[in-house]
Formats: structure tokens, sequence, C-alpha cells
């Protein structure tokens, strides 16, 4: 059993290097590990159903409809012009720029409840203009990802109703006890951002010196109206009711359509060029969704997590040291295994080892929460910088380059202050 | 596809390793290992009330050990047949038939509205229900009908609690109350009963659910009590109506009989016992109990459903007349016994100690 | 490569396009359904068209398969360009390569084999989903799945060809011109 694992993890590895698909790596390692298990036979059923299943599900409109929303926004003009805007007020300082898409992803993370269809956005919308105000397009592109990553953290978050029912911890209370590590994690990726972008400049050593970009006061009118409104009706039509964080994907990408028709940005041709670049990023997503699925289902029935946690009881006596390895372990799952298939797999085991320490439910789903999000950026399955790079052309090595510092570092400075100061999770909830 | 999910307690760790279940002998003095898959996560009531407990007694009084698996891990929920054909699982512990009215088509009818019920009345109505060997068509009975035509043993399982109107901000007495409102609903017969009432069903996936109504994109919810704490709703709704019992969400057991026939018949009948025996287990009534009272200190208002004006009380009462009229003319329209299996198990519900209105009481 | 090869493949891209832009209407008509759900249902004592139910089961499948081979044809799929990109050694790499696309044609064998084997289930077992006390029949879009492997099977196929004739590996039949 232990031998099988070392040999399909070491598979893994040579078939990374030699550059397989990631989606067959995982359903190959997946229907090999499950035939190895099981029997042949073992794998119909799940081979049969799986692609199918795994696609035939409401929450996923999301990533389509983000992405096709980014599309006319970004064929609309708008953004081109908002980033030119900002770039003028601020004198060139483009850090001002990555600071901005960071804080929209904050914003965006109010209302989108999906790490993967806000990174798919971003990647749209921001990378470009990123690029062309110097950053590289490693740095670019992992921006926008860990924007967009901040949509699992910040409520609502998709992954955080899913703990809460796996676990029967109270979602609202574990929303409110997200939004100051939201804060946290926001602020630890502006000054990442900023260091990085800084050394990158200083290796370019060259001052990109400030020219004023040419726009027209009433194109900047426009531009700022046309995104106010967009983001009004969006956030209004949520709060007030009208219709929820999925629909408002829908919502939002109706509302960018008619701007980009208003300003006369909508032909046949813009129209089979915004198709082409939403299903074919919604393929790829799906694509690897239906790997990791199998390759989940392998994991489940060798029961290994079930093994490694009962392993990690032992240690009961020091629960400082638990939550370090747990949160070690939840890293390399999320980086391995998709974000709602490891919650649902481990939440059963993980749970009484939790109760049993006493540590508090709201504290730890909030921290699982953060591992989650920050899985979607680390390699090889990482979700979000897919997203990025297949709308962006950027390669998502260059990106992963950027997002495994981002990560490595939220990880500790996050979940090192939440482990120091459980309070920064646990105190607002109990003010409730 | 999926409409819940969730988790498991550590119970399937029996095995010391996976070894294939297919090797289950016939010698009872063997041991054997199931593969047990539940849609419901590991902590959900429903769990706690059958699954956790039938597989212990199981495992202590026979040579059998389960591997268990919550929340759709391996098999998504209306997968399970196939799954069991094909030896992805071995024991399916419970499966929600009315999201597969496909499959499973005569099963809501424990969903139509009753005028009282509870808990432990709904469970020994459905094992009743399930054993009954009263003939709905063609001589077969009704788990011939549903279950058996899949070529799958069954065992019944507690159906959910009570269902009732929650609601936000909005305070359920008069019949105008009732109306007008956006109520999220789980199956047919419920979005029946919501239209009849005058107001409108919306369905969507309970990870919706939340958002929908903490945001008011839903006024309210059609759900058992025992729902409002796990999935955060104590949090939102305010009011809601006691009393009132807009039926039950049914949950069946099911094993291929090919499989039962392979086991040895001491652990048929064990298995088979425990499952007739909890459904005289008063642990979900219990836990609805509970649920109330926590609602209650948690600020949710009940109207009593004796309290409501006598025009919401009427509303109701034809609400769920039609509810039950159209269940029964779309099912045979189908060309199933819609009629006789409403009748059989509204009288199984009324043995029990339950109550339907007058007007039902007419249907022949 | 031959002018027939050429040929064909053109043919075989036409195809592929018409299934992106299948899926692309699919969104595009899915944000409509999902306005129109949402505008319904805020009009009192109105209709509901079953946005949860149809989106999932129809509109998804719709959107995510007919454009697969599309998005296969672009190099869209994800893969870490470590010993392939880096290595001089040109047989090796093309060793490699050819032998991830005939992994890749096996695995596409196996979704396109279970994929119509659970077709034909569908078909069988009458598998639906219910919305509003109808059943609506799942077979047209599971039918979907072998389907659009299918498609990419066949660019493997392409691109093993382009690999083995033009003996420099490749992931892309046709390069993106940067
Ligand atoms: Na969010
Ligand atoms: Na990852």
């Amino acid at each position: 059993m232990e031998t099988l694992f070392i040999i399909l993890f070491i598979l893994i590895f040579l078939l990374l290097l030699f550059g397989m698909y990631i989606h067959s790596i995982l359903l190959f390692v997946g229907i090999l590990g499950l035939v190895l298990l099981e029997g042949p036979g073992y794998i119909v059923n799940f081979l049969q159903s799986d692609p199918f299943i795994r696609t035939a599900s409401y929450s996923l409109t999301t990533v389509p409809l983000y992405v096709l929303m980014a599309q006319f926004i970004v064929r609309a003009g708008v953004v081109e012009d908002l980033y030119s805007f900002v770039y003028n007020i601020s004198r060139g300082r483009s850090g001002i720029l990555g600071i901005l898409t960071v804080l929209a992803g904050g914003m965006l993370g109010a209302v989108s409840g999906s790490s993967n269809a806000s990174a798919g956005a971003f990647g749209q919308v921001s990378v470009p203009q990123l690029v062309k105000r110097g950053y590289n397009d490693g740095l670019a592109g992992a921006t926008a990802a860990v924007a967009g990553s901040l949509s699992a953290v910040i409520p609502p978050s998709i992954i955080l109703i899913l703990w809460g029912v796996a676990t029967e911890t109270p979602i609202g209370a574990m929303f409110i006890g997200s939004v100051v590590p939201g804060i946290v994690m926001m602020l630890t990726i502006i000054v990442i951002m900023l260091f990085l972008l800084q050394k990158n400049n200083k290796k370019k050593n060259e001052e990109v010196a400030f020219t004023k970009e040419e726009l027209p006061i009433s194109r900047s009118i426009i531009a700022l109206t046309l995104t106010g409104l967009i983001v009004f009706i969006v956030f209004y039509g949520i709060f007030a009711g009208i219709f929820t964080p999925t629909e408002a994907g829908a919502v939002g990408a109706l509302s960018s359509f008619i701007v980009a028709l208003i300003l006369g940005k909508v032909n046949m041709k813009t129209l089979s060029d915004s198709f082409a670049d939403t299903v074919k990023l919604t393929s790829m997503i799906l694509m690897i969704m239906i790997g990791a699925q199998i390759f989940g289902r392998f994991v489940s029935v060798s029961l290994l997590p079930r093994k490694i946690i009962e392993l990690l009881s032992t240690l009961i006596e020091y629960p400082i040291l638990i939550l370090i390895i747990l949160s070690i372990i939840y890293f390399l799952l999320f980086m391995f295994i998709e974000g709602a298939a490891v919650i649902i797999m481990t939440a059963p085991i993980v749970l009484p080892l939790i109760v049993e320490m006493g540590v508090d439910k709201i504290w730890f789903g909030v921290v699982v929460g953060i591992l989650c999000t920050i899985g979607l950026l680390t390699p090889p399955v990482g979700l979000s910088v897919y997203a990025v790079a297949g709308v962006s052309r950027i390669s998502s090595e260059k990106i992963f380059k950027y997002t495994l510092l981002y990560s490595l570092l939220i990880a500790l400075v996050v979940i090192g202050l939440a482990i120091a100061f459980p309070g920064i999770i646990t105190y607002l909830p109990s003010q409730m | 596809v999926s409409n819940e999910t969730g988790s498991t307690t550590s119970e399937g760790n029996g095995s010391n390793d996976s070894e294939s279940s297919n090797d289950s002998g016939s010698d009872s003095e063997e041991a054997i290992n199931l593969r047990l898959n539940a849609g419901l996560s590991g902590e959900d009531a429903n769990t706690l009330a059958f699954t956790t407990p039938w597989m212990e007694t199981v495992e202590d009084e026979t040579k059998v050990t389960f591997d268990a698996f919550f929340s759709e891990e391996l098999v998504p929920m209306g997968e399970e047949i196939r799954a069991l054909q094909d030896g992805t699982i071995d024991v399916a512990a419970p499966i929600l038939p009315t999201y597969n009215p496909d499959l499973y088509p005569l099963s809501d009818v424990a969903m139509l509205p009753l005028k009282s019920s509870d808990a432990l009345i709904a469970a020994k109505a459905f094992a009743d229900l399930i054993s009954s060997d009263v003939e709905l068509q063609d001589g077969k009975t009704f788990t011939d009908l549903e279950y058996g035509q899949h070529g799958m043993k069954a065992l019944p399982v507690q159906p959910v609690s009570q269902y009732t109107i929650g609601a936000v901000d909005q305070e359920l007495k008069t019949a105008e109350s009732l109306q007008n409102l956006q109520l999220r609903t789980g199956g047919r017969a419920h979005e029946i009963f919501v239209q009849e009432l005058g107001s409108s069903s919306v369905s969507m996936p309970w990870s919706e659910e939340f958002e929908a109504l903490s945001r008011g994109a839903l006024d309210g919810t059609v759900r058992s009590v025992v729902d409002y704490k796990p999935y955060g709703f104590d949090e939102m709704l305010t009011n809601s109506i006691e009393g009132l019992s807009i039926g039950h969400f049914p949950l069946v057991w099911l094993m291929t009989e090919e499989k039962w026939d392979g086991l040895p018949e001491d652990i048929q009948k064990v298995m088979e016992d425990a499952a007739y025996e909890l459904a005289e287990s008063t642990v979900k009534r219990d836990a609805f109990d509970e649920s109330v009272e926590q609602a209650k200190a948690d600020g949710i208002q009940f109207t009593p459903y004796d309290e409501l004006d006598q025009d919401a009380k009427d509303l109701i009462e034809q609400a769920s007349l039609r509810t039950w009229e159209i269940w029964i003319e779309s099912k045979e329209s189908e060309g199933l016994p819609g009629l006789e299996t409403a009748i059989l198990w509204r009288d199984l519900i009324i043995k029990n100690g339950g109550e339907v209105f007058d007007s039902m009481m007419e249907l022949e | 490569m031959s002018d027939n090869f050429s040929k064909i493949y053109q043919f075989f891209i036409y195809i592929k396009k018409l299934g992106m832009l299948v899926s692309g209407f699919a969104v595009f008509i899915m944000m409509f359904y999902i306005c129109l759900d949402v505008l319904f249902r805020n009009i009192e004592g109105s209709i509901s068209l079953y946005a949860y139910e149809i989106t999932s089961n129809y509109f998804m499948p719709l959107i995510v398969f007919p454009a697969m081979a599309f998005a296969f044809e672009k190099g869209m799929m994800p893969r870490i360009d470590f010993i392939i990109g880096k290595s001089k050694n040109i047989k090796f790499q093309l060793f490699v390569s050819i032998c991830l696309i005939i992994l890749e044609i096996v695995l596409m064998l196996l979704l396109i084999f279970y994929g119509f084997q659970y077709f034909l289930t569908s078909v069988d077992s009458g598998l639906a989903f219910t919305a509003g006390g109808t059943n609506y029949p799942l077979w047209p879009v599971i039918l979907l799945v072998p389907i659009s492997f299918s498609l990419v099977l066949i660019e493997m196929v392409f691109l093993l060809i382009k690999n083995i004739a033009s003996k420099k590996p490749s992931f892309v039949v046709i390069e993106d011109k940067k």
C-alpha cells in the first residue's frame, strides 16, 4: 500500500517533468491507482458518469459568465480608459495600478464566491493593462490570480459554505470571521506585490519614464460612469436581494454586453472572439476538474487521508504542533487535489480531532478556507493560475513562479498570525 | 445534480486494510467488509439517527465491517443504483429518492402535506410502507414498484421530521401573509403546495439558499426546523409555523438483491431488524423538539397552527388537498398507481397517529 | 507536411470552430435565460423558468463539451514545460512527446468508450432530471461527452502524425504565430 503511493507519487513528478497535460496526469494516475487497488472493474462507474456529472453543476455557471462579462468589459474599451485614468492621476507609479487591481479583487470578492471565475475575469481585464505599464508577464498574471483568489476568502465564499455544512460550523460566523484575515491577506498581497515589482524594475535597470497617456476628459467620464454603473447594478442587486451572487454572473455579463453595445463595440467578430475566449477557458477548467475528480476518487478509496490523520491524533498533547502539521498537510493536499474534494474527504476525519483538541470550529474553518484559496495558486493543480494563463496567453510556469512565492508567504503570514493570535478570526464572530 | 454535501464522523475505519469487498464469502464466520455510501454529511441529523447506529449495530452483532463514505465523496446522488450494480459500493444508506423522480416516481408520496405528524409517526408509517404487502398495481407492492424493479433490496430509513414554512421578516398569521412569497422548495409536492398557496416556488441548491435568504432574494423556505441550524438558516429566518406538517422527506436504504442474497441469513436478519427497530427510535423526534427549542431561543417566532387566522387555515387546507389531487392526477397520467399509493400512505399515517385534513379522507 | 494532411486538417478546424460557436451561443443564451428567470421571479405571481435545473443539466454540458476540441487545438490545456522545452536533445524530446500523445489517445479512448456506455445506459433507463413536475431526458447532453472526446481524439491523431512527420516535438498542430 505504502509502496503503491510512493510509486504513484514519483510517477506524478516524472509525468509533470515530461510535460504531460495536467488533466491527463490526474486522469492517468487516478485510473492507474484505482485499478491497482481495486481491479479494472472499479473504474467503470467513475469513467462513465464523472465527466458529465462534474460538468452539470449550477455553481460552475459563474466561470463562463464572469469571463464573458470580462470579455465584454474589455472589448468595450472602458478598462483601458480606466487604467489610463489611474495611471495619469498617479503620475505613472505602476505600483498604484497593482494596488488598484488587488483592491478591485477584494471588491469583486464581496460579490463573487468563486476564485476561478474571478481570476479568469482579472486575467482578461487587468493583465494586459499591467503588462503595458511595466509589469513583467509573470508578475502581472500572478497579481491577477491572487486578486481573484480573494473571492474565496472574502464573504461570500462557496468553499466556506461547503465546509460549514460538512462540519456543522455556523456559516455566517465563518463569513464574519474571515473578514479580518481577508483584509490581512489583501495587505500581505499588496506588500509582496510592491516588493516584487520593485525588484523586477531594478533588474530591468531603467526607470520607466512617465508620459501622460492620451485620454480625453469625455472618455474618462464615460469609462468611470459605465464601469461604475456595472459595479452598482451587481452590488445593488445582490445586497437588495434581487439576485444571488451566482445569478450576478449573468446580470453582470448582460450589463457589460449592453455597455459594449451602447459604445458600438459589438459586431460579429467581437462576439465570436468573446465566445471563443470564454468557452475554451471553461472547457479547460472543466477538463482539469474531471481529471481531478477521478484522482480524488482514487485518494478517497485508498483511505490515505484517514490514515494520516489518525496517525496525527497520537500527537494530541501538542495541539500547536498538530495545527501546524495539519496546515502543512492541507497545503499539500490543496496543491494536488481540487478544493471541494479535499474538504469532503478530510472534514469527517479532521473534525473529531479538532473537537477533541478544543480548537474553535469557526477558527479552523476559516483557516482551511484560506489554505484552500492558496491551493488555487500552487502547481500542479492551480486552477486560478490556469484561468489567468488561459485568457492572457502567458505561460502558467511564469505565473506559478510568482504565485508559489505569494502562496508560501500568505500561508506563513496569515496562517502564522491566525495560529499566534486566534482573535483575528474569532473576535468578530464572538461579538455577534 | 448534487444538492447536499457534507461529511462524516470516523466510522468506516474498522478494517485494517481496504481489502476488496468483492471477496465477501457466504460463511458468516468470515469477515465481510462492505463499502457504504451516504449522500448526506456524516454530521447530518439523518446520519446520526440512522446510518451511524445502524452500522454500529451490524458491526457489533456480526463480522461485517464498513468503510463509510459520506457527502458524495464516492458516489454522487442519483448515481447510487449504477454504483451498487457496478460494485463501486455495496450499500447505499440512505439514498434521497425524491431527487430522482425518474427512477423512484412514487417515493415523494411522503412529501404530501398532512395536517399533523412527527418524525416518529412518519418513520413508523414509512417502515410500514416499505414492508407493505398491499398490491398497488399488477400484483406489485410499493417496494416492488419503486426499488424491486431496479433489482434493489430496500430497507426503511426514518424520513426527515415534518416540514413547515420559515420566513424572513414576515409574520405568518393571515392568508395574505402566506401569499406572494418566494419560497425555496426541494421537491415537486412542495412546489405544488407553495403555488397553490399563491406564492412562488424557487428551486436552488442549499449552497445558494444561504446567500439568497441572507440577502432577501428568497422570502423563506419550506424545510424542517431541524435543517435550520446545520444550514445556517437559524441566523436569517424570523418566523415559522408550529404544529403543521407539510409532509416528510423520505430516505431509503438500498443494496442490490444479488449482493443481499449472497449474505448469510443471520447477517441479513441483523441488518433488517436493525433498520426496522430504528423506525421506533425517538432520536429524530427528540432532535426536532430540541431544534424548535433552540430556534425559539434564537428568536425565531413560531405561530402555532391553531392560532392562525381562519382564512389562513382554510388556505392551507385547500392547498394541501389540491396538492394531493394534482400529485395523484400526474402520477395516474404517467400510468402509475398514484391514487392507490396516496391512499395507502394516508392510511398508514393515520394508523400510526398522524392526522390529515377531513377533505383528504374523501379520496377514494 | 503533405497537402492532403493540410486539407483534411483545415476541414477539421472548421468542425471544431462550429463546436466552439455552439458552446459560445450556449453561454450567451444562458446569460439571458438566468436574467429572465431573475426578472420573472421578481415580478409577483409569475412563472418560473427553472433556471437552476435547466442551466446545470442542459446549459453547462452544452457550454463545456462542444468546445473541448477547440480548446485543445488552441493549446489551452496546461502542461509544465520542464524537460521537453529545456532539453537540447531533440530526439529525446520527440520520443517523449510522442509517448505523451499516445497516452493521451489511450485516455481519450477510455473516456469515449465509457462515455458512450453511459449514454446507452441513459437511453435505456430513461435518465432524466425534473423541473416543475416534467421529466427532461438527459441522453442528448450525455451524448455530447463521447462525441466531444472523439473530436479530441482526432486532434491527437493529427498531432501524432505531425510529430512523427516533422521530427520536431509539438503540442499544437498549427503553431500560434504571435
Ligand atoms: Na467572495
Ligand atoms: Na494547487
